[in-house]
């Protein structure tokens, strides 16, 4: 089974709905009840969530698969949660001036790039391997190394 | 239910609105600004108690009556007679059914008081009345049949009359104890100290002035009301014993004798430009004054005034049980009236009331007896329950507070505001909204109250009571409304804030 980055496994079974996230995106801000926020910030949430689609889509990492924009609050995307959330954490933080935008940031850009890294390639060790043949003679016994991490595989 | 788990790193100071002292009239709403103590421009069905808190007004449920009431009476306990309009003039009904059909004409303003433990009816040019509990009678004294004064009360024993037409400075005082005995019915040459007799105050007042009213007041004293100045007389059931108080100097006028009502020690009257009190100086007990109660609602107290057609149609009603003193100002048309509420501080130090006005049910006159307030109505009479009272039958006003235009500190710089909290108790609704200083509406929110038990005992949530919301706007300066509907009950507002950014 492939690994879940589901932070609401109670809601769905893939990937939790965008209103789902700004609720927790929000209570973790530390603004309020989340639930007494009103539609025109839901709305706000909708492009902030854009915006974290286009920081995944074009990432390095990124498999290339193709990722729609939100187009409303209860859309569901595979992007993983946590990097959904911390997006909307650093953009709301950004848009209301608050002094955690410093904080939000690198731990965004941090989150993003931890978790695109491990969906495409896992928890693997990293190795410094020549990987252009060279003349170990494995190069011949049909073996194939990893162009990310430089694991030797059948 | 403030966000607790983190702090959002955004920089605010709270300015918070608290101890409401109801309507101040008499400054302008941009400059009323004060925080602590705040005044308000607008509280309509609701007052504000001595605590500071914005209260919803009481629920009511209907007792009798179809249509406009214009004067209702306590005969006994739970027991009331009311004059009700009616397409040809005014009834006069009792709540067990009898009914005097057309006993006055649909312009007649009528007054009653309480003598023999008899409702005594009288209006200007009209037969005085009584109504004994079962049955409405003819005052059946031949002199009271010529006289058909338009005011009356009673003071030591005695029925004391006034506003005879042609004789408008004349009073009349009863024989003891009885109210068909007057003057012109006693024997010419009687001795008797418990006779009728009558007194001319027009050399007293010393101008063209007339009698608009009679009140009594502490055991024995008999304030005579002009349109400019009052009398005071000692009274007493020997009618040689009658004496004009001269360590009362009052000279405020009354305008509408229906105003006249007792509260506690004081006398509470309505006169042109206010609302007044009389009272014994609590410094040496002798010297009898008015103060005048409504200063902070000058300009109010006189639109109001001037909106009534005939000034004498002003009513008032004291409602010891919640310290209130209601005075209904009827508007031309006999459908609409407009309340204004003094609520008096129960707590000895403060004497300034705190006003309020309404529109709940179109109440125009009242009585309060025995802990009971009834009101009459452009639809019947409707028992006034307690604040915090529900009853399944009842209706319930909708409070509407509107406060002036609010700061926030700096008069010229656009403030940025992050959240507004509302500390609020009770069941209903509250919808907020906003305008700013150019008439824009700024934004709207509805908050539901529900202080059951299960919304009170959430663990984690401190304040239980208290409602942050997000509130992102920018102004120089905004007026809020808060309007409450639904529920039943006790509804109280304590206090709001609303964050702006540093």
């Amino acid at each position: 089974m492939a690994e879940q980055s589901n932070l609401n496994s109670h809601i769905g079974d893939t990937n939790s709905p965008l209103e789902t996230l700004a609720m927790q995106a929000l209570r973790r801000f530390g603004d309020f009840h989340p639930g007494t926020i009103d539609g025109d910030v839901l709305l706000m949430f909708v492009e902030f969530a854009n915006m974290v689609i286009d920081d995944v889509r074009t990432h390095p990492y990124h498999d290339g698969t193709a990722i729609d924009y939100y187009t409303s609050s209860t859309d569901v995307r595979k992007v993983p949660d946590p990097i959904i959330i911390q997006g909307l954490l650093y953009h709301y933080a950004l848009q209301q001036a608050s002094d955690k935008v410093s904080i939000y940031m690198p731990m965004y850009n941090k989150g993003l790039n931890q978790h695109m890294w491990h969906s495409v390639n896992g928890n693997t060790k990293i190795q410094m391997k020549i990987t252009d043949g060279g003349t170990n003679k494995r190069n011949s016994e049909g073996l194939t190394t990893n162009k990310y991490n430089g694991t030797v595989t059948s | 239910m403030a966000g607790v788990k983190s702090p959002s790193g955004i920089r605010v100071t709270t300015f918070a609105y608290e101890d409401f002292q109801g309507l101040d009239t008499s400054r302008d709403i941009t400059s009323l600004d004060t925080g602590k103590s705040q005044h308000l421009s607008i509280v309509k069905n609701g007052s504000c108690d001595w605590r500071g808190q914005m209260v919803r007004d009481p629920s009511a449920t209907k007792v009798s009556g179809t249509s406009t009431i214009e004067h209702v009476s306590f005969y006994g306990a739970n027991k009331f007679v009311f004059v009700e309009r009616t397409g040809a003039g005014l009834d006069l009904k009792s709540d067990a059914g009898k009914i005097v059909e057309n006993a006055y004409t649909s312009s007649d303003v009528v007054t009653s008081t309480v003598f023999n433990r008899n409702i005594i009816f009288s209006a200007k040019a009209r037969q005085l009345r009584r109504f004994d509990g079962a049955e409405f009678y003819a005052n059946a004294s031949p002199a009271m049949d010529l006289l058909r004064p338009a005011y009356s009360t009673s003071t030591q024993s005695r029925l004391v009359v006034a506003g005879v037409s042609g004789n408008e400075t004349s009073i009349y005082v009863s024989r003891v104890n009885q109210d068909e005995i007057w003057s012109d019915d006693e024997a010419e040459d009687s001795e008797d100290k418990a006779k009728a007799f009558e007194f001319d105050v027009a050399n007293f007042l010393g101008t063209a002035d007339k009698i608009t009213g009679l009140g009594s007041f502490e055991q024995n004293r008999l304030v005579v009301f002009a349109a400019d100045r009052a009398l005071i007389y000692r009274t007493d059931p020997d009618y040689t014993r009658w004496l004009l108080d001269d360590n009362a100097n009052i000279f405020i006028g009354c305008a509408s004798h229906n105003t006249i009502q007792n509260a506690g020690t004081d006398l509470l009257f309505c006169s042109r430009s206010g609302i007044h009190s009389i009272k014994r100086s609590e410094d040496n007990g002798i010297l009898v004054y008015s103060y005048s109660l409504s200063d902070k609602i000058d300009l109010l107290y006189r639109e109001l005034f001037n909106s009534v057609d005939n000034p004498e149609k002003i009513s008032a009603v004291f409602d010891q049980d919640n310290g209130q003193y209601h005075v209904f100002f009827p508007l031309p048309g006999n459908e609409l009236c407009t309340r204004l509420t003094l609520s008096m501080n129960p707590e000895s130090g403060e004497s300034i009331p705190k006003y309020s006005t309404g529109d709940f049910l179109r109440a125009r006159c009242g009585s309060f007896l025995n802990g009971q307030l009834l009101f009459g109505t452009t639809g019947g009479v409707y028992k006034i329950l307690q604040p915090e009272a529900e009853d399944e039958g009842s209706v319930t006003p909708e409070m509407e507070v509107l406060t002036p235009l609010l700061w926030h500190g700096s008069l010229s710089e656009t403030k940025e505001t992050v959240s507004i909290i509302i500390q609020a108790a009770g069941k209903g609704q509250i919808a907020i909204d906003a305008q700013d200083d150019s008439g824009n509406i700024i934004g709207s929110m509805v908050i539901e109250v529900d202080d059951t038990a299960d919304d009170n005992h959430f663990a984690g949530v401190p304040l239980s009571r208290q409602y942050e919301r997000q509130w992102l706007h920018r102004y120089r300066a905004a007026q809020y409304r808060i309007k409450t509907t639904g529920g039943s009950g006790l509804m109280r507002i304590i206090g709001f804030a609303v964050n702006v950014r540093k």
